[in-house]
């Protein structure tokens, strides 16, 4: 099975994350992004790429989305709404509240400021959101029966996730844009060692290894301090949603520390709006500010008011958040007007600035004169600071996340070609991962990890995940273990093996034999040995044993052995095998048997000859006298004569065969009168002889 | 699979003991819930009469206390606060009184109130009984103690996991995690646990203050109340309600856990969110969704490699604000487990407290005549069911004297409320009122959740238009937001100037604060709001207007700041012995204009409020029926389609009367204290072969054909309940296999046999090939041509002769010597060539 990844969008770029994964016999789209640098069809991925006739919902199976940035959500209304796509769409709780706050912004600064046509209407961005399931973090979530679904903690905005996708047997990783530290409201990114056969992975930050995060936190409230105390504005231009957040607890925490009276303002409507929501969402932030929501949520900032336009010209210091980021537009580009002449303002550019915009143009380079349009310029005489505060992973942690991941390949998107061409040589030398990083429309093909789904017997799992102690209890009298055989002759070791019970296994690897069984190609069944059987019957290979044994028998001078009989010596022998091995062994006429085990007494029964020196003799040679002697010898004068013994068995019966075979050697059969004279209510009494 | 009931009451809801079962599962141990019984706090009293020692320490620490926050008003006022004239005028609500609710002298009033005529000792020869009667209901006087499940019959150390549904279910967990050997798992979804903390430290907060006020009644040692000798005396129906049929469950009471007990107990729990996988011992896996019982309440799916259980806890088929029951995420399981269903009958959880007594000589008790002027005033509030039992036969200078006290819930239950748990009469909640001392119920029915919280705004709202307070004991859950926004909104319309409500618990604050941050634990009409940007509860803006305000307890200066009457209060209460609610019920119980609201289904009515009797205050039942109903059991069948369903066994009957029950299912009937057993299932088990095991396998085809079959020695391996087959890492030959299953297959190879042979010192033998009738003597050493044979003979000479007769389906060895016979079948089992 493989795995095919057609990255729609964020191929070897930043901006309108979009990529198509068929795993499994289903195909997934990962982010529906928008690209902020094009103002044409280029803004979309082109999803007829997809379905050349248009029919999206058939072709693709759910939308999972990541984040609530444009690059991520974006072109997701436009998809749905235009597009006619109706599958399923995933994404958080925070991000189903928070992406409309986006893409209704978006629209907005397009229709109203820039008066271009807009995408889609306010009402079809509801109707879009309508759409979506909102998940929980870690929640698996069922798509349908092979489609499975779970988002982890990505901490790269509120809500952000990254997706865990498994399809039939084919599993994936998509990262989604993820942070590897804490930062002052989110946690680090968290998954589980997944060992998926694809990981997806961002790489804005493919080479860049950064600082520690406390001294540009350090250098930034130092210079806002300072513009602060000569009386200087300060605009922050953001998006609505995080870094806005983010910087606003480290100032209103260092308001609060350094008692400065000059008030802090957010651009009205949307930001103010999205206090609400990380006040309703705080359970997705990280743990400190989690613990405040008692006594005071974090996010009600206590120097932080709605700022007024009549505020603009106003006197004295003051900080000013205003959307949108990179000065593109909207209240922080008016407000840069009127700001950015005077030297004492400041104005600071957190993040990421695309090509084209007012905020690309501050940073690159130091600019006295900005071309607004080719009406308007400005004399840009303010101090102008750029913060890297990038919620993006850096290298390390990019690497830090492959490894612990510990995918079978990896795909690199979000990122500049160079750098990412960078990363791939690291990835491929330092973790041994094949790794790629597809342009935009390029196929990426990966082997989907091989499994074989086998089935086990019920037996087969039983016997060796559960020490069934009825079971155990039950072997111990039939089969003694071979090693043990002669330990076992003399019936101690079954005692002390009983008592050994054991606990049940949960050790995580267990060793087990068993015969893979594959009927007319399909499922491969694994049986027990034993159920084999049945359809090995024809590879049987039957083993059997003979042997014959010398068994010592006193009368007590009740008479030769021939007076006695055969019989009567044959049931004693029983009655005293019963003592051992209990009901394993039954009586027939002229036999002892027990299941495949046959024992009888020698033909030729009794003679005279023999005596007891040298039946011992005879006994040190072994059965090298058999055949001169008859069976059962006797020795009127002695009281300890000798029988033989003939036995048959199967391998099946093999242990119980050892047993009764040492109990027969160490024999020293006492016949009494009674029983010599067939009195069977007479209790014969037998004692045991070591040698 | 095994289960065993560990509560009394076999998982019925209604009876106040919530279900605690122990699960064994594929070699999993698990215990499921682990409450406490809260019914049976309403049998201690809610002070102590004969203050120990120690108390008067307490107490001077009180005094201190009020020295320094109360005004010099507060201190003037006379103590005897009981008395409803002195407690507070009407009509004035924008007058705000400041007064001292709770102090050393309230303490005293209680105990003085309670020892005016209308207690005695419950053994009158034996003065120094615990037990002491009042109103007609035996009650204890000595300082809580709480009852759990019977965790005796849990081996502690062997236990693998805890699994918690509800807040309630977790009562008792601090009790089971500070023994010594406790070493398990405990899971909880996340809103569970923090609804569960707020709820225990209510209940630490509740009995701390009850020390602080009446002193410790026993340190270190079983109280008096659990000895033998009292137990003996007592009757028989209290008996069993304390400590089960044959006193069996005298173990399971404890005294209090400490803080450090729970705070180490809310540590070792996991807390999951809904539909998050967590694995017990890699074999087991765990999966919570939602019951709608209540924010964070939970139903499991469990999987083993061989079955899937799905574990309904407390259920509710239409929820409140919380997220709903979500039955899709638990179907295709083999086996149901029901429990915490509602009880058929509407069960009085203390039978009517009949019992006799005799007093020796004395004719005229004066506090018997009393007691009967009790019952007459008593009757005049509340009313009996009918005359059984009030008649006194008088025998000689002996008083038989059967005592009835006013009976209460009689009225309530009996047919209509059994009716309606059956559900032949849902709709519209069902009010009674009582005349003289109004008693209302409302039976919660689950149809209408909405209807019936605004059915009680609707009465608190007339209670507070007549001048009168109410007070609504309730515990910390979710139920408090809604009835917080209700009540609201009728207070808003009323045209009685500004009301606050209070909430007084120590949770108060938390769970307030906690009701804002909670969207995923909501239902979709409340999520609603979280993308609409507004506050999930209007509880936000009641706190910022000041209608609303949460007090820690009645003994912080906000209270004696921002106290108002008249006011609706919520506050905490445990069976009405402990908490704010005692204090205030106290005060406000001998005026006909305020309200009392009971939400808990398992109070007994008439027990709980024995010791503040005589009463006037207007009693509002509310009941909140949690659980499925009986008949909804055929509905969750239905749905989920299980192989084999547990429910208790009070179910049996209605269940087999339900022809609903179609489904092919099999029905098991558990009861308390015993075990139902069911087999493993059949079903194969899946797992996954690791793709170089399966390169590695030698497969062969037989020569019937179809079949192909490989011999297979692998590791079976488990990881977070996930099971594969690995190449195996220790190379133990396979040899093994065919000595333990007593099996041989394949054709013997010669040439290997004879090798074997040799190497175990055997090289004195011969080999005889018999071939198409032809015996050839190859000597010791035989070559190539004994791969193909009929039949070959080896003779073994030394150390002792043995023979062995080989074809290729059978071998027979022969050889009287048992260490030689060893070694030659040893050599012939490993040169088998097997597939």
């Amino acid at each position: 099975m493989k795995i095919k990844c057609v990255p729609l969008g964020a191929g070897q770029d930043v901006g309108k994350s979009c990529v198509i994964v068929t795993l499994g016999g289903k195909m997934i789209m990962f982010d529906c992004g928008m690209h902020m640098g094009y103002q044409d069809d280029r803004r979309y991925p082109d999803f007829y790429r997809i379905s050349k006739i248009g029919d999206f919902t058939q072709a693709i199976d759910c939308i999972v989305v990541t984040h609530f940035h444009l690059d991520h959500v974006g072109a997701l209304p436009y998809f749905t709404e235009v597009c006619g796509y109706e599958g399923p769409i995933y994404m958080t709780y925070p991000t189903k509240a928070l992406a409309p706050l986006m893409l209704e912004d978006y629209r907005k600064v397009t229709v109203e400021r820039k008066g271009e046509q807009e995408q889609f209407s306010a009402l079809q961005i509801q109707q879009c959101m309508k759409k979506v399931t909102a998940v929980d973090l870690r929640q698996t979530v069922t798509v349908d029966n092979d489609l499975q679904l779970r988002a982890y903690y990505a901490g790269h905005v509120l809500g952000a996730a990254m997706f865990y996708v498994k399809a039939g047997d084919s599993t994936i990783v998509y990262t989604g844009d993820y942070n590897m530290t804490p930062d002052r409201h989110l946690g680090a990114a968290q998954i589980d060692r997944l060992r998926p056969d694809l990981l997806i992975t961002e790489s804005t930050y493919a080479t860049t290894v950064r600082d520690s995060k406390c001294a540009r936190e350090r250098e930034f409230l130092k210079s806002v301090h300072k513009c602060i105390d000569d009386g200087g504005k300060i605009l922050i231009p953001v998006f609505a949603l995080g870094r806005a957040q983010e910087l606003c607890i480290l100032l209103d925490d260092y308001w609060e520390r350094m008692n400065i009276k000059a008030p802090i303002y957010f651009s009205a409507g949307l930001t103010m709006q999205a206090n609400v929501y990380y006040k309703l969402l705080i359970s997705w932030t990280n743990q400190k500010v989690k613990d405040t929501y008692v006594t005071r949520n974090t996010f009600d900032f206590k120097h932080v008011s709605p700022f007024d336009r009549s505020e603009m010209d106003a006197p004295g210091p003051c900080v000013l958040f205003a959307t949108p980021g990179m000065l593109s537009g909207g209240l922080s580009l008016e407000v840069f007007k009127h700001w950015a002449p005077s030297e004492r303002n400041m104005i600071i550019l957190p993040g990421y600035c695309i090509a084209g915009t007012v905020g690309h143009k501050l940073m690159s380079g130091k600019p006295t004169r900005i071309e607004l349009d080719k009406r308007t310029q400005i004399d840009v005489r303010c101090q102008i600071h750029h913060l890297s505060f990038s919620a993006h992973t850096d290298a390390k942690g990019i690497m830090d996340l492959v490894r612990h991941v510990d995918p079978r390949h990896v795909i690199l998107v979000h990122g500049e070609k160079p750098k990412m061409a960078t990363l791939k040589n690291r990835i491929m030398t330092e973790l041994k991962i094949p790794c790629f990083y597809p342009a935009n429309h390029e196929l990426v093909e990966v082997p989907s990890h091989c499994i074989f789904k086998v089935d086990l017997s019920n037996r087969f799992v039983m016997h060796h995940l559960i020490d069934d102690v009825n079971d155990s209890q039950n072997s111990q009298n039939l089969s003694a273990p071979m090693d043990d055989m002669l330990e076992t002759a003399d019936g101690s070791s079954s005692i002390r093996n009983a008592s050994s019970y054991s606990l049940p296994p949960t050790q995580v690897r267990t060793h087990v034999e068993g015969i893979a069984v594959n009927e007319n190609s399909l499922r491969i069944k694994i049986l027990h040995p034993i159920e084999a059987q049945a359809c090995l019957a024809d590879m049987k290979h039957d083993v059997s044993f003979s042997c014959f044994q010398t068994i010592f028998v006193e009368a007590n001078g009740h008479g030769r052995l021939v007076d006695i009989g055969e019989k009567t010596i044959l049931h004693s022998l029983y009655l005293e095998l019963v003592k051992w091995v209990g009901n394993a062994v039954s009586r027939e006429e002229d036999c002892i048997i027990g299941g495949s085990f046959c024992m009888r007494l020698c033909k030729g029964s009794v003679t005279q000859n023999g005596s007891e020196g040298q039946s011992e003799s005879e006994f040190n040679h072994g059965i090298k006298d058999r055949d001169i002697g008859d069976s059962i010898s006797c020795n009127p004068s002695s009281s300890r004569q000798k029988i033989e013994v003939e036995c048959n068995w199967c391998y099946e019966d093999n242990s119980l065969a050892n047993r009764v075979m040492g109990i027969l050697r160490t024999l020293n059969l006492k016949l009494q009168q009674c029983l010599i004279t067939g009195s069977s209510q007479c209790k014969e009494s037998t004692n045991y002889h070591r040698y | 699979m095994r289960l065993t009931c560990l509560g009394e009451r076999n998982g019925v809801v209604e009876a106040g003991e919530p279900a605690c079962h122990l699960l064994e599962i594929c070699d999993t141990r698990l215990l499921l819930e682990c409450p406490l019984d809260l019914s049976a706090l309403s049998y201690f009293l809610p002070t102590l009469l004969k203050r120990p020692e120690m108390v008067l320490s307490s107490n001077t620490k009180a005094t201190g206390y009020d020295l320094k926050h109360g005004d010099a008003k507060t201190s003037s006022i006379p103590s005897r606060n009981y008395e409803p004239e002195h407690a507070y005028e009407h009509g004035s609500s924008s007058h705000i009184k400041r007064q001292k609710l709770l102090s050393h002298s309230d303490a005293d009033g209680v105990a003085s109130h309670l020892l005016c005529g209308l207690m005695r000792d419950w053994n009158a020869v034996n003065g120094s009984s615990p037990y002491k009667e009042l109103d007609g209901q035996i009650l204890i006087e000595a300082e809580p103690w709480y009852k759990t499940a019977d965790l005796g019959l849990v081996d502690i150390p062997l236990l693998d996991a805890v699994i918690i549904s509800n807040p309630i279910g977790m009562l008792g967990l601090p009790f089971l995690t500070r023994h010594p050997e406790f070493s398990a798992k405990i899971f909880a979804t996340d809103a569970t646990t923090k609804c569960g903390q707020l709820l225990i430290e209510e209940l630490l907060s509740s009995h701390n203050e009850y020390v602080q006020l009446y002193g410790r009644s026993s340190i270190g040692k079983a109280p008096p109340w659990l000895e033998l000798k009292h137990i003996a005396k007592l009757p028989s129906n209290i008996k069993d309600a304390l400590y089960g049929v044959n006193g069996s469950t005298r173990a399971n009471w404890h005294p209090i856990y400490s803080v450090a007990d729970v705070r180490e107990c809310i540590a070792k729990i996991s807390r999951l969110h809904y539909g998050e996988e967590a694995s017990v011992d890699g074999i087991l896996v765990l999966k919570p969704s939602s019951s709608g019982f209540g924010i964070g309440a939970s139903n499991w799916a469990m999987t083993v490699p061989w079955s899937r259980l799905t574990y309904i806890a407390t259920s509710m088929r239409k929820s409140g604000s919380a997220m709903g029951l979500n039955l899709s995420a638990l179907k295709g399981n083999q086996i149901l487990l029901l429990s915490d269903l509602q009880a058929s009958k509407m069960s009085n959880a203390n039978p009517l407290a009949t019992f006799q007594k005799t007093i020796g000589g004395d004719v005229d008790d004066p506090r018997a005549s009393k007691k009967g002027s009790l019952r007459i005033r008593a009757q005049r509030f509340w009313p009996r069911r009918s005359a059984i039992g009030s008649t006194s036969q008088p025998s000689g200078d002996i008083i038989s004297k059967q005592i009835q006290p006013c009976t209460v819930s009689p009225l309530i239950s009996a047919e209509p409320l059994q009716a309606t748990a059956m559900g032949s009469t849902e709709g519209t909640p069902q009010l009674q009122s009582v005349t003289s001392g109004r008693f209302l119920d409302v039976k919660w029915s689950e149809t209408d959740i909405k209807e019936s919280i605004s059915t009680l705004a609707k009465e608190v709202k007339s209670a507070v238009s007549a001048g009168g307070c109410v007070l609504i004991p309730i515990s910390p859950s979710g139920l408090i937001f809604e009835l917080i926004e209700e009540i609201a909104l009728e207070l808003r319309s009323a045209t009685v100037g500004h009301i606050p409500m209070f909430y007084v618990s120590s949770a108060a604050e938390e769970l307030l604060a906690y009701s804002n941050i909670i969207p995923e634990w909501l239902g979709p009409s409340r999520q609603e709001k979280l993308y609409a940007g507004e506050a999930l509860f209007g509880i936000a803006g009641l706190l910022k207007e000041k209608d609303l305000i949460p007090l820690h307890s009645l003994q912080t200066p906000e209270f004696l700041k921002l106290w108002q009457e008249p006011c609706v209060v919520f506050a905490a209460h445990w069976g009405l012995r402990m908490g704010p609610a005692v204090h205030l019920l106290h005060r406000w119980g001998k005026n006909m204009d305020n309200m009392l609201v009971l939400l808990e289904p398992s109070l007994d009515i008439q027990l709980a409020l024995s010791p503040f009797q005589p009463l006037a205050i207007q009693v509002l039942r509310l009941a909140v029926i949690s659980g499925l109903r009986p008949k909804e059991v055929p509905w969750v069948i239905e749905k989920l389609q299980p192989m084999f369903t547990l429910v208790p066994e009070f179910l049996q009957q209605s269940l087999s009367l339900n022809t609903e029950v179609r489904n092919p299912t099999s029905m098991h009937f558990y009861s308390s204290r015993q075990s139902v057993f069911l087999q493993d299932f059949p079903e194969e088990m899946q797992v996954e072969m690791s793709p170089e095991l399966a390169a590695n396998l030698k497969p062969k085809q037989l020569k019937t054909g179809k079949l192909t079959v490989a011999q297979l020695t692998a590791d079976l391996c488990t990881k977070d309940g996930h099971w594969s087959l690995q190449m195996p890492k220790s190379s133990k030959n396979s040899l093994g296999s065919s000595q333990k299953y007593g099996c041989c297959w394949g054709v013997v190879n010669v040439l290997a046999l004879v090798t074997a042979l040799k190497d175990c010192g055997l090289s004195d033998l011969s080999v005889t090939k018999i071939d198409n009738d032809q015996s050839i003597n190859l000597g010791n050493s035989p070559l190539e041509e004994v791969l193909n044979f009929d039949k070959v003979f080896i003779e073994i000479y030394s150390p002792s002769p043995a023979s062995l007769a080989i074809t290729s389906k059978a071998t027979h060895i022969s050889s009287d010597d048992p260490a030689l016979r060893h070694l030659v079948t040893d050599a012939v089992s490993r040169s088998l060539e097997r597939f």
